[in-house]
């Protein structure tokens, strides 16, 4: 769809493109750019030479350990926040959806999460967590359970999963409301008067009428899981412990700044890229529609 | 004040089939140009090249003795009266007549007092505080017609104004237009595809189709001696019966009288009116036949009484084409029943079969 | 729904409310942990009922600072964030609705290239291009500067993508009637373009300042200098010292700190949220 009638200006639209095209090529373009390249680098110990090595450090990196359980990590780790937060944001759409009193006040309870930095979620839970002083991590171990974040690999992941999961609950709870409130109600009383009984209308008719939404959610999740947890992780556990909550992101980041091996950490950067780009070309599909050149 | 010239005019879109072609005609100053024809004739295009929205591509359009071909939209002294309005939503009645002098650096005294006169003139006073969302359909359409009059432009612009009223309101607003364009004397061209409006609102009417101009005339002009069959059709509900006569493949079942018609060998339409085909009423009101009319028999189908006119369908023939015919009052004929319709000699209308184009007699 | 059933929405109504009620379990005991003195944490005391030490400690923590970690009055990270938010989001809404004025109201060489450019950074998070990206802000002198910390994130798909939307929904006649009014590009931009587009701002705003204030890898990496700190960077420097010696108390205050201005513009700008978000995003 293109506009009937438009301004005349030959350089005014450049003009007014300018800054964004100044900054998207200047912070995006070349550094992505930059990274593609020196994925192919190899730099010596001391930065003093560099040598063009092809697939070299790509091919250093599958062979590398960590790596692969950095993919285990993020994998399992993606998996986990996006049942749970999808699973419980449905959960409470589907209440909240029933006009039922005080839906309103329902809805403004749980949405502002989305406001709160991961990080601030990754402190606030490792607060109730924190083996010696935590409020739940002191009724674990009064029923029993020998919690340590800081020791288990297994503890730590939860407890980053549910910080995670906390926070993206708002987030999915609003596109599902919003997904629910887009079915016509008539569909609905058309299923009733079919004789489908309620559990019955959720899985014949609303869920798969939601399943765009859904499928839309789980693309976004995953993005979120990959890049936004940085802070979670970063502030909880670092990484740690033995590497069990270290993604993929974290692992550019820590391999970029104390390895100093650049050339590894770029070529770890692009994989996420295209990552990225898959993740973009599925999201596509609900995008399109407002692309449509 | 001043007329509008349009000399070749032509538009064509890149990669595209013309839309508009060779135009000229002379809207004279203080005239009413209706442009009408169906949706994609080109008569928006037209209206928006002589407004300045469109490009010109070819020939040439004056206003006044100024070539406006070039020529910014804001400084073709115009004014223009969206289909929508397009009434600025953000703004009041006041503001929205206002933007276009405030534009022009019209001191804000003589704004304010141009803004009164048209807002007395519209009926617009109490409303000018309001925003557009405001207001009814017809008071937008109002204030949309104010933003026009407050300018005092040379050329009024219409673009299928009341289209978006209901048809009580379009024919109320129809006569305040026509009667306003008087009282200021602006010479205006009008875009509509609505017949009735074309035909009761221009001194000057102007048919296209697909992209040509088929005849320019007065309105009565053109409902009496249509050139074509297009605008034969168009101007005038319900539209014309057009029967096509083909000599070499004989003539339709249940007409007669058409010897003496100088058709061509290549056959011909004859069109008739609906009112122009009268029916006798059991006798009362006898119609004589005179040499060179022409007679119809039509075996009733439908029979829509309006009250003061009666619309009747029949078949020619028995099974030929629908024919329609207007009678005064009621003439209630009976589903089934066949009956001779009678069209006078002076009021046939004769077009070349294959051109299209009347055919003298 | 269908039936009115007192029974499943009494169901319905426990169900939120736990849902509420975990939701908001760990803001509540981040408050009350606030309120407490550093004893009664450590010794994992800490009780459900607020204590009496909460102005003391946000006192402390905004214009004393912690005793053991960062010993920095956390009023300066916190007008730091609130800098970087309002340059990010007020910055990213300027560039994003000139460029889509510029796309859909101008016609000129290379505009749907122009508009892919802006489009496909969609793909490159500023976490796959790091260092390059440190690289390109320390050789251009921006490390420890507003400038770096915000510039290299105000270039934005979605906002661009919003606008042009939203301008598409713009009748084409509002602009010819601007036209016929006497209105160039800069006048109907002003004029009537922006006054129309005054919600889609106020949504995105809250979107960005909430994507600007919650930034976290790009500030711990480009600053180093204590008052170029963030304080969502400012709680976790609290977090980083010996276990035992973290002050709880004034970190959990630093918490609450942190979180309060986007969830105030979350909740007071509720409407214009949801709208933003449900529309930039699908």
């Amino acid at each position: 769809m293109e506009k009937r009638s438009y301004f005349a200006g030959k350089l005014l639209p450049y003009a007014l493109l300018m800054p964004q095209l100044l900054v998207t090529i200047v912070f995006f373009y070349v550094p992505a750019g930059q990274a593609v390249y020196q994925s192919f680098l190899l730099q010596d110990a001391f930065g003093m030479s560099t040598q063009f090595v092809w697939l070299e450090n790509y091919q250093l990196l599958l062979s590398d350990p960590g790596y692969y359980q950095a993919m285990t990590v993020t994998a399992v780790f993606s998996v986990a926040v996006t049942t749970l937060s999808l699973s419980a944001a449905l959960l409470l759409a589907v209440q909240a959806d029933k006009s039922l009193r005080g839906a309103g006040i329902y809805k403004t309870l749980l949405i502002w999460p989305y406001a709160v930095a991961p990080v601030v979620a990754g402190v606030l839970w490792l607060f109730m967590f924190q083996p010696s002083l935590g409020m739940v991590a002191g009724g674990l171990r009064r029923m029993g359970v020998d919690w340590n974040p800081y020791l288990n690999s297994g503890d730590a992941l939860t407890l980053v999963v549910l910080a995670a999961a906390w926070k993206e609950v708002s987030y999915n709870f609003l596109f599902f409301l919003a997904g629910l409130q887009a079915i016509p109600k008539s569909l609905i009383e058309a299923a009733a008067i079919d004789g489908a009984r309620p559990t019955r209308r959720f899985w014949t008719i609303i869920f798969p009428l939601l399943s765009p939404t859904a499928f839309y959610l789980l693309t976004v999740n995953i993005v979120y899981v990959f890049f936004d947890t940085f802070g979670i992780i970063h502030a909880v556990t670092h990484g740690g412990p033995a590497g069990a909550t270290t993604t993929l992101v974290y692992k550019v980041f820590n391999d970029g700044r104390a390895g100093g091996d650049l050339g590894g950490s770029a070529a770890q950067s692009v994989i996420l890229m295209a990552i990225v780009i898959a993740l973009t070309a599925v999201q596509f599909r609900f995008i399109e529609r407002k692309v449509n050149y | 004040m001043a007329d509008v010239r349009l000399t070749s005019v032509g538009k064509i879109y890149a990669g595209s089939v013309p839309a508009v072609k060779d135009i000229s005609f002379t809207v004279p100053d203080g005239g009413f140009c209706v442009l009408v024809g169906p949706s994609g004739c080109g008569k928006s295009t037209l209206l928006r090249m002589i407004a300045g929205l469109e490009t010109i591509t070819m020939g040439e359009v004056r206003i006044g003795d100024r070539v406006v071909n070039t020529v910014e939209p804001m400084d073709r002294d115009i004014a223009m009266v969206f289909q929508n309005y397009a009434l600025y939503p953000h703004m009041s009645v006041y503001d929205n007549m206002a933007y276009g002098l405030r534009n022009r650096k019209t001191p804000e005294a003589e704004i304010s007092a141009r803004v009164a006169e048209a807002a007395r003139i519209l009926e617009l006073e109490p409303y000018l505080k309001r925003r557009p969302r405001e207001l009814s359909g017809g008071q937008r359409q109002r204030v949309a017609m104010g933003r026009a009059i407050v300018r005092k432009p040379q050329v009024f612009l219409f673009d299928e104004p009341l289209s978006n009223l209901d048809a009580k309101l379009r024919g109320a607003m129809r006569v305040e237009i026509k009667k306003l364009q008087r009282h200021l004397g602006v010479t205006a061209v009008y875009v509509t595809h609505d017949q009735l409006e074309a035909m009761t609102l221009a001194d000057m009417l102007v048919v296209m189709n697909q992209g040509v101009v088929e005849q320019i005339g007065a309105p009565l002009d053109l409902y009496e001696r249509p050139e074509t069959v297009f605008v034969a059709q168009f101007i005038g509900a319900p539209p014309m019966n057009m029967i096509e006569l083909t000599p070499t493949k004989g003539l339709p079942a249940g007409l007669d009288g058409v010897a003496g018609l100088p058709l061509p060998a290549a056959g011909a339409r004859l069109g008739i009116r609906p009112e122009h085909l009268g029916v006798e009423i059991d006798g009362d009101a006898r119609i004589e036949t005179r040499p060179g009319d022409v007679r119809l028999a039509l075996t009733v189908e439908a029979v829509e009484a309006v009250g003061a006119e009666t619309y009747i369908h029949g078949r020619l023939g028995g099974d030929g084409q629908m024919i329609a015919a207007r009678e005064h009052g009621k003439v209630l004929l009976p589903a089934g029943t066949t009956r001779t319709f009678t069209a006078r000699r002076e009021h046939l209308h004769l077009f070349d079969l294959a051109t299209g184009r009347r055919i003298a007699h | 729904m269908v039936e009115n059933r007192p029974l499943a929405n009494l169901v319905s109504h426990l169900i939120l409310i736990t849902g509420v009620a975990i939701v908001a379990f760990p803001v509540y005991l981040a408050l009350v942990a606030s309120s407490s003195d550093p004893t009664t944490i450590a010794n994992g005391q800490l009780g459900l009922i607020p204590e009496g030490h909460l102005f003391e400690n946000y006192w402390k923590v905004l214009f004393q600072g912690t005793e053991r970690s960062t010993k920095q009055p956390m009023i300066v990270p916190l007008f730091n964030s609130l800098v970087m938010a309002l340059i990010i989001s007020i910055g990213k809404i300027a560039i994003s609705l000139i460029s889509a004025f510029a796309i859909i109201y101008f016609r000129f060489p290379f505009r749907h290239t122009a508009f892919w450019v802006i489009f496909l950074t969609l793909m490159l998070p500023v976490e796959v291009r790091i260092y390059p990206t440190y690289k390109i802000v320390a050789d251009l002198g921006m490390l420890d500067t507003y400038a770096g910390l915000t510039i290299p994130l105000i270039a934005s798909a979605t906002a661009t993508l919003l606008f042009r939307q939203f301008f598409m929904t713009v009748p084409d006649e509002l602009l010819e009637a601007s036209k016929i009014d006497g209105a160039g590009p800069w006048m109907f931009f002003k004029d009537t373009l922006l006054p129309l587009s005054m919600t889609s701002i106020a949504a995105m705003f809250v979107i960005q300042f909430i994507y600007g204030w919650n930034q976290y890898l790009w500030p711990l990496l480009i600053t180093t200098r204590d008052d170029m700190q963030t304080i969502v960077i400012g709680i976790q420097k609290m977090l980083y010292v010996t276990d035992a010696l973290t002050e709880w108390q004034l970190a959990m205050a630093t918490t609450i700190l942190a979180m309060l201005p986007p969830v105030v513009v979350v909740v007071a700008m509720q409407k214009l949220f949801v709208r933003g978000l449900t529309e930039t995003e699908k």
